[in-house]
């Protein structure tokens, strides 16, 4: 099968995987704090991922799934946007804009996080020596 | 409750791989080396996509967000077609990478995104509802 139809094929699956996920969020917390929870916890997926692969060259068709499929569609810039702007109509322009500052600076530093966990993870450690116990005089 | 299932499986695998193939032609067509246009590009067009679909559903008689063709446009395909996640991680490379050239790319980044994929969103929303049949 060529490379561009694999990806494609497992980005479909990550997709809609995802977008189901989003929508048990929805029902389980209901809008707009489930959209907030699935961008936070999307973003830091994506970034721990991408700091476990900072270092990798080879890619395998199911990355794509995880990543662009997966990632993608569970976390949502469409609906953030229509949350915003339904605060602003129905409550208050306070409630719309602290909504879009807090999915911004907790979706960056989850991001940050995530990178930071990630690249942590990957990092290749010296082989431990074995423990020796103690000799007796 | 599989008419749900379904229709959101259909749209988000659609958004996900319309995202994919878009995101690829964007970059081959346009090298861009400080901006991140394609999921710019994204999801200006998710969130005006998403705003005509609220304001042509504005005067529906029942919950919209319950319709089976909300879940495929809506949830579905509009939802995995833009992405936070890509976003976030785009900005965090910009200001990782940060050279003063890349820092301020990633706060025009921030701004235009925000800004633009919420005016996009009351533009097409608005439009939307003023000419959708009642």
């Amino acid at each position: 099968m060529n490379q561009q139809l694999k990806i494609t094929l497992w980005v479909a699956l990550g997709g809609s995987l995802g977008t189901l996920c989003r929508f048990t969020l929805d029902l389980l917390l209901t809008q707009p704090t489930s959209t907030w929870l699935a961008n936070v916890l999307g973003s830091f997926l994506l970034a721990t991922f991408a700091g476990l692969t900072t270092t990798r060259t080879s890619t395998h068709p199911s990355q794509f799934g995880l990543t662009v499929g997966f990632c993608g569609a569970f976390t949502t810039m469409s609906t953030l946007m229509a949350n915003t702007a339904s605060l602003y109509n129905a409550n208050s322009p306070t409630a719309a804009a602290l909504y879009l500052a807090a999915s911004l600076s907790i979706g960056l530093l989850a991001t940050f996080t995530g990178f930071a966990l990630g690249k942590y993870l990957a990092k290749p450690r010296p082989p431990q020596p074995a423990h020796t116990p103690p000799k007796k005089p | 409750m599989i008419l749900t299932i379904l229709m959101l499986s259909i749209g988000g695998a659609l958004g996900a791989v319309a995202r994919y193939h878009a995101t690829q032609y964007i970059a081959r067509r346009h090298a861009t080396t400080h901006f991140p246009l394609p999921t710019f590009i994204v999801n200006l067009t998710g969130s005006a996509f998403l705003g005509a679909l609220f304001g042509i559903l504005h005067n529906a008689p029942t919950d919209p967000t319950q319709s089976p063709l909300y879940l495929l446009l809506g949830t579905g395909f509009c939802a995995a077609f833009t992405t936070f996640s890509t976003f976030a991680l785009e900005t965090h490379t910009l200001l990782h990478n940060s050279t003063p050239k890349e820092k301020s790319a990633a706060a025009a980044y921030v701004i235009c995104t925000i800004t633009g994929c919420l005016a996009l969103f009351v533009l097409c929303y608005s439009l939307a509802s003023l000419t959708a049949i009642t």
